[in-house]
């Protein structure tokens, strides 16, 4: 039997995208921001979230880990979205650095951060109640 | 079976988000590996638990064959469907997953959930 959807769903309009190489990690944010009725693109590195996005995919908040294995890091992404999609939000997520992350960013998360400040700074950014 | 999870394991996201989207959509809960390692990853340390793994062989049939041994070792409970589009692999895989022959891809998403009830259902039948 396939299992029934939730009775009463949270609106999932808003796409998020999680760029994060640490697939636990990557898993369980992304569950966290399902859960808070949200929409949520999983992206392996920054060079799938880069396909994903030059794909015509939909994304109105990036949370993205710096460093990643791959053609590009986190920066590199950072960079591109800015001047691709400059409307989308970005908040970078590391546990090298701090948050003084050159260029703008929307918010940042030091590494180790608990799900919940994450779903609760998406949904802030994406101008919903927490 | 309620709130059943699919593991997808496929290495394009341009494949595996817009199949991990229709099956959201249909009411599994998804988890998605970007390869083997990650499956493996997500797998051992059991924080999702998962049913299903989907798995596309075509970028490393030889880790999948292997993630498939390992499930059918380590973790009776969960099924395998792999998918490809190697001839030969559908006989292979047959030998090794509870519903083989192989799913051919590019999926077809109505196909590939027949599948997952098919083999879920099937699991079920056998556990009673």
């Amino acid at each position: 039997m396939v299992p029934q959807r939730s009775q009463d769903p949270a609106p999932a309009i808003a796409h998020v995208l999680v760029v994060e190489d640490e697939v636990v990690v990557r898993a369980l944010l992304a569950e966290e921001l399902r859960g808070a009725g949200l929409t949520v693109v999983e992206a392996a590195n920054a060079d799938e979230a880069w396909a994903y996005l030059q794909a015509g995919g939909q994304a109105h908040l990036m949370f993205s880990d710096v460093r990643m294995p791959g053609s590009m890091d986190g920066m590199e992404l950072r960079r591109r979205v800015r001047e691709d999609f400059p409307a989308m939000k970005i908040v970078m997520t590391s546990g090298n650095i701090g948050p003084a992350v050159p260029g703008a960013l929307d918010g940042f998360l030091p590494k180790p951060y608990s799900f919940n400040k994450a779903v609760e700074v998406a949904l802030r950014l994406l101008g919903a109640e927490a | 079976m309620e709130d059943a999870c699919v593991l997808i394991v496929e290495s394009n996201i341009l494949v595996r988000q817009p199949l991990a989207e229709y099956l959201r959509e249909c009411g599994y809960r998804v988890a998605e590996a970007a390869n083997v390692t990650e499956a493996r990853q997500l797998l051992r340390e059991k924080k999702i638990t998962v049913d299903i793994v989907l798995a596309d062989a075509a970028a490393d049939q030889e880790g999948c064959f292997a993630l498939a041994s390992w499930i059918r070792t380590a973790l009776p409970g969960v099924e395998m469907i792999m998918a490809g589009t190697v001839a030969k692999m559908a006989g292979d895989a047959g030998e090794l997953c509870e519903e083989g022959p192989a799913e051919t891809t590019p999926y077809d998403h109505k196909q590939v959930l027949d599948r997952i009830k098919r083999a879920i259902a099937a699991r079920d039948r056998q556990k009673r």
